[in-house]
């Protein structure tokens, strides 16, 4: 079944009138439009900018207390406590589509006028692409309270890792503060029905997969572009030619975690994750070359396994707020690591603290990042230091006063392997570091009207960036909002000389709120600098929510 | 990093940590702190009262005069006495609005409470507006288990409070030293009003209740709240639930409508320096090996041979390139390494620093065209001192062996045996 139907399809099931129970569903849907001109670098044909126009429509539906209709145990103002289990269904479905030639395009491939799909098979994800971001039942309070069960496509954000699964969790609590999370299932990726590339582990691209030809001598075989030779479809949504046997395999991902529950303000989970993948077998059909086809990787003596690692992680995240002199002081430790099992190192690490003192709170922080990716992805190999950040953030917010302000310093350090590899007289940084600060504060000038500034500059590696933003909300009717938005920025990136520049921004937008729960948007930004003269964007928004009346 | 950018973010650091003793000495600290406006909206009480006098009187406590308080089990009940409460003691009459109480007992005019009421004063009472808490609260239940008013309210007469208003209404803070989970339930929606679903109302007509941070700590939705929540996130993902739907998280971190105040201006221009430095993080919301690559390979940023003009001269092709001179130095078609010494502009350095700035226009296989040990490669090792024998070394080929074969073949190559090749 094409895309086409099937988002039909799906969009129609969903949107199908709901049964009339007042109290128990909550339908939100979004039409959003874009229109933007993005410049191309090709200089080839007339064309210097490419249109992008896409149009997507969002659909969440979300149903609670299943089978028990009239159990209106939220109804406002009656604290009566919620007790016996809960049954519920959330979904998310999302359709998105580019109509500009960024995505249904050509591209001249020498002379050749090409689907620019076919060439850069990563603007699928832009082509009549439909997503079911998540879609799950959940059974919670199960043995008085004790067990929440989950089935169906869930969302899963562990410490420092976002991801998605189509599969099974329960969560048991236990009397001790302490509860055990299991799941298991198939994580998103791609390849999965109708589902986002953005939950695909990083690392790997959809363009340009190989295969391994062997020789007539094991071991001198190469690596060479999937030839299937020419397609026998051709789609302007689709890429024809690109083949990617090893992400179209099935991602299983399991794991566990116990987690501090009910423990006050006190969190605390110790969590496992891990994806795994099948290796490819023969690719169409047996012996397509004259050598012995053994698969995808080269196996000739067995090298090649049957499954590999593609995420393992332990992840450790504690945050413990503690007040202190009479209250009037709060002190907040937290932190964060992950280890990956697949890389034998600490990825991902994160500590800080907050103090708060009435009015003020000043939070220091302290990141590392030691880039990791997909367990199939050769970056794993060149990524070799990692980066430490530093953070100082400090916030204002007098009660009942109507501002409120922050200032934040940063400073980031990024290392190289080994400096002597550097050639006699070369400049070069064994220890570059980026810094920056920037300053804000909003005013409430009126209930009506807002106005807020931030302004910044950023230096070092990277390259220098200086200037701020000044925006105005104003509430000229009770269903109008208007606001406008200017900024200026000075930049220069320390790679491009030529990429040096001051560009002026402005936007105007609009929200009319026409009935509850429905209101429209427009934005449009205006930008110019001395690389881009004009550039006009449109952003349109259609909201419409469906909710239980209050 | 040049001295000049060094010392003016070094000073920036220094600034911002000497901004509290800039901005002088803390707020005030009282007992009570300020209460939320948008769960105990703005009241108007024209009226003139004073709690600390009438509970200094002989007989009189809270009960007097708020006899449903103890029996309530919702905040919607109406617990301010009326007059006919006043007129328990008050000997007021509406027809005489000046009438004079007798020496020692309590004033019956109607200027006495209401202000403005007296004679040439105009004839209508202000109204006295105090609208419902937005909050779940049972009275009775608090009593049964021994609360006393003061614990919530606080000492009236000894506090000297004439008056009292949503001041005198219990914050959270006060609410959470028994809502701990252990003497008292603490989720969020035990006295937060919800939707269907359990989620918190935040949105009101005069406002959006935010948390202030008195009770996670880091989970304050301050001003630079929105760009840096990444820590307060990931720490409970279920006590930001209480109160945002999944999808709102999905639309912003999957990237389908371009959020405008995060990527306003020339963005485009703008986002090179960002992603050189990966910070903000853009994996947070885009896939670099999908978002990223397929952009710059369809603008033709990348040198990925599929019709971009940017091939640099030193890979054969006539564009101007995008990375400077000394990139990758080639000489008859191979790269050349000479003394095994690279220039500043090398991109070995590049890829160390940050390996992802470079993930996100290259794909693997431009890279493996000369970094793999594969006969077609220019076999050039990308691994630092010391791979073999290293934990990351065996790690990596017990777990992620796929990746190995696509530059290593031979069993002897895929070892990490010190002895090997």
């Amino acid at each position: 079944m094409s895309r086409w139907w099937l988002a039909a399809l799906v969009m129609v099931a969903t949107s199908a009138p709901a049964p009339a129970g007042a109290y128990e569903f909550e339908l939100l849907a979004r039409s959003i439009g874009q229109a933007e001109e993005l410049r191309s670098l090709r200089l080839l044909g007339p064309d210097l900018t490419l249109a992008r126009r896409r149009f997507t429509q969002t659909l969440a539906l979300h149903v609670w207390d299943i089978g028990r209709p009239h159990d209106e145990w939220w109804r406002l103002y009656d604290p009566k406590p919620r007790r016996g289990p809960r049954l519920s269904f959330q979904s998310y479905v999302r359709l998105d589509h580019d109509f500009g030639d960024y995505t249904g395009g050509d591209l001249f491939l020498g002379t050749r006028s090409v689907d620019a799909v076919d060439l850069v098979p990563e603007l699928e994800s832009d082509s009549m692409q439909l997503d079911v971001l998540y879609a799950f039942l959940a059974a919670e309070g199960l043995l008085d309270g004790k067990v929440d069960l989950y089935a169906g496509r869930q969302l899963g954000l562990e410490s420092l890792d976002w991801y998605a699964f189509d599969g099974a969790a329960v969560r048991v609590r236990s009397p001790w503060h302490l509860a055990g999370e299991v799941f298991g299932g198939l994580q998103v990726r791609d390849a999965s029905p109708v589902g986002s590339p953005t939950f695909e582990p990083d690392g790997t691209s959809s363009g340009e997969c190989q295969e391994y030809l062997e020789s007539g001598v094991p071991g001198s075989g190469a690596w060479r572009p999937i030839d299937l030779g020419r397609p026998d479809h051709n789609s302007r949504f689709r890429n024809d030619l690109d083949v990617c046997p090893q992400r179209d395999q099935l991602m299983p991902t399991f794991g566990g975690a116990i987690a501090l529950d009910g423990a006050s303000r006190v969190s605390a989970r110790l969590s496992y994750r891990r994806t795994m993948s099948r290796t490819p077998d023969l690719i169409g059909p047996a012996n397509r070359f004259d050598e012995r086809d053994v698969g995808y990787y080269p196996d000739e003596i067995g090298q090649a396994p049957a499954w590999g690692t593609n995420q393992e992680h332990v992840s450790l995240e504690a945050r413990a707020p503690i007040d202190l002199a009479g209250d009037r002081v709060q002190v907040t430790p937290y932190g964060a690591a992950r280890y990956s099992l697949l890389h034998a190192l600490v990825d991902e690490a994160l500590a800080g603290t907050r103090v708060k003192l009435g009015a003020h709170s000043l939070e220091p922080e302290l990141f590392y990042s030691f880039p990791t990716f997909d367990g199939d992805s050769i970056f794993n190999a060149f990524s070799v230091q990692p980066y430490v950040d530093g953070r100082l953030t400090y916030e204002l917010s007098p009660r009942g006063a109507p501002w409120t302000g922050y200032a934040r310093g940063w400073m980031r350090r990024f290392r190289i392997e080994d400096p002597g590899t550097a050639a006699p007289g070369a400049d070069v940084d064994s220890g570059a570091l980026a810094g920056g600060a920037q300053v804000g504060a909003r005013w409430v000038m009126a209930p009506e009207r807002v106005a807020r500034v931030d302004l910044f500059h950023e230096g070092g590696y990277g390259g220098r960036r200086t200037g701020g933003f000044a925006l105005v909300s104003w509430r000229v009717a009770a269903p109008l909002l208007v606001s406008t938005r200017l900024s200026v920025i000075d930049f220069a990136e320390d790679l491009r000389p030529e990429l040096d520049a001051t560009s002026l921004g402005a936007q105007v937008g609009a929200t009319y709120r026409i009935h509850e729960g429905m209101a429209t948007s427009v934005i449009a930004e205006e930008t110019s600098s001395q690389i881009a003269r004009s550039q006009l964007a449109v952003f349109f928004l259609l909201d419409l929510a469906f909710q239980p009346e209050l | 990093m040049n001295r000049p950018s060094w010392l003016l973010s070094a000073l920036a650091l220094v600034v911002v940590a000497a901004l509290p003793a800039l901005a002088g000495p803390g707020a005030p600290v009282v007992e009570r702190a300020p209460v939320s406006p948008i769960v105990y909206p703005a009241q108007s009480i024209p009226l003139r009262f004073s709690h600390a006098r009438h509970l200094a009187l002989r007989g009189v406590d809270c009960a007097s005069c708020h006899p449903g308080a103890a029996e309530s089990r919702s905040s919607l009940d109406s617990l301010v006495p009326g007059e006919e409460r006043c007129r328990v003691c008050h000997p007021i009459d509406r027809a005489q609005p000046e009438r004079a109480a007798a020496p020692g007992t309590p004033p019956a005019r109607c200027a006495a409470c209401h202000p403005g009421m007296g004679a040439g004063q105009g004839a209508s009472v202000a109204r006295v507006i105090m609208p419902t808490a937005r909050i779940k609260f049972d009275h009775r239940a608090h009593r049964r288990i021994g609360m006393g008013c003061r614990e919530c309210h606080g000492d009236l007469a000894a506090e000297r409070i004439d008056l009292a208003t949503r001041d005198q209404l219990p914050d959270m803070g006060s609410c959470l030293r028994c809502h701990d989970g252990r003497r008292a339930p603490e989720q969020c929606t035990t006295c937060h009003l919800t939707r269907g679903g359990g989620r918190i109302i935040t949105e009101f007509p005069d406002g959006r209740l935010a948390p202030s941070g008195s009770l996670r700590g880091n989970d304050a939705h301050g001003l630079a709240f929105r760009a840096d929540h990444a820590a307060a996130a990931r720490a409970d993902t279920a006590y930001c639930e209480s109160c945002h739907r999944r999808s709102e998280c999905v639309d912003c971190h999957e990237g389908s409508m371009k959020p405008l105040d995060f990527h306003g201006n020339d963005y485009v221009s703008l986002h090179a320096i960002d992603a050189r430095r990966g910070r903000p993080d853009c994996s947070a919301c885009h896939r670099l090996q999908t978002f990223c690559v397929g952009c710059h390979s369809r603008t033709g940023v990348a040198a990925d041979g599929k019709g971009s003009q940017f091939v640099p001269p030193s890979l054969g092709g006539a564009g101007r390139g995008y990375h400077p001179s000394g990139w990758v130095d080639f000489a008859g078609g191979a790269p050349v390494t000479g003394d095994g010494t690279r220039g500043e502009n090398h991109h070995a350095f590049e890829a160390q620093r940050n390996i992802r700035q470079c993930a996100a226009c290259h794909r693997e296989s431009f890279c493996l065209t000369c970094h793999s040990a594969q006969p077609s490669s220019f076999r050039i090792n990308p691994h630092p001192a010391g791979w073999r024998g290293s934990r990351r070394c065996q790690a990596l080929l017990r777990g992620a062996r796929r990746m190995c074969l696509r530059c290593h073949v031979e069993a002897i190559e895929l070892s990490c045996e010190r002895q090997g090749l």
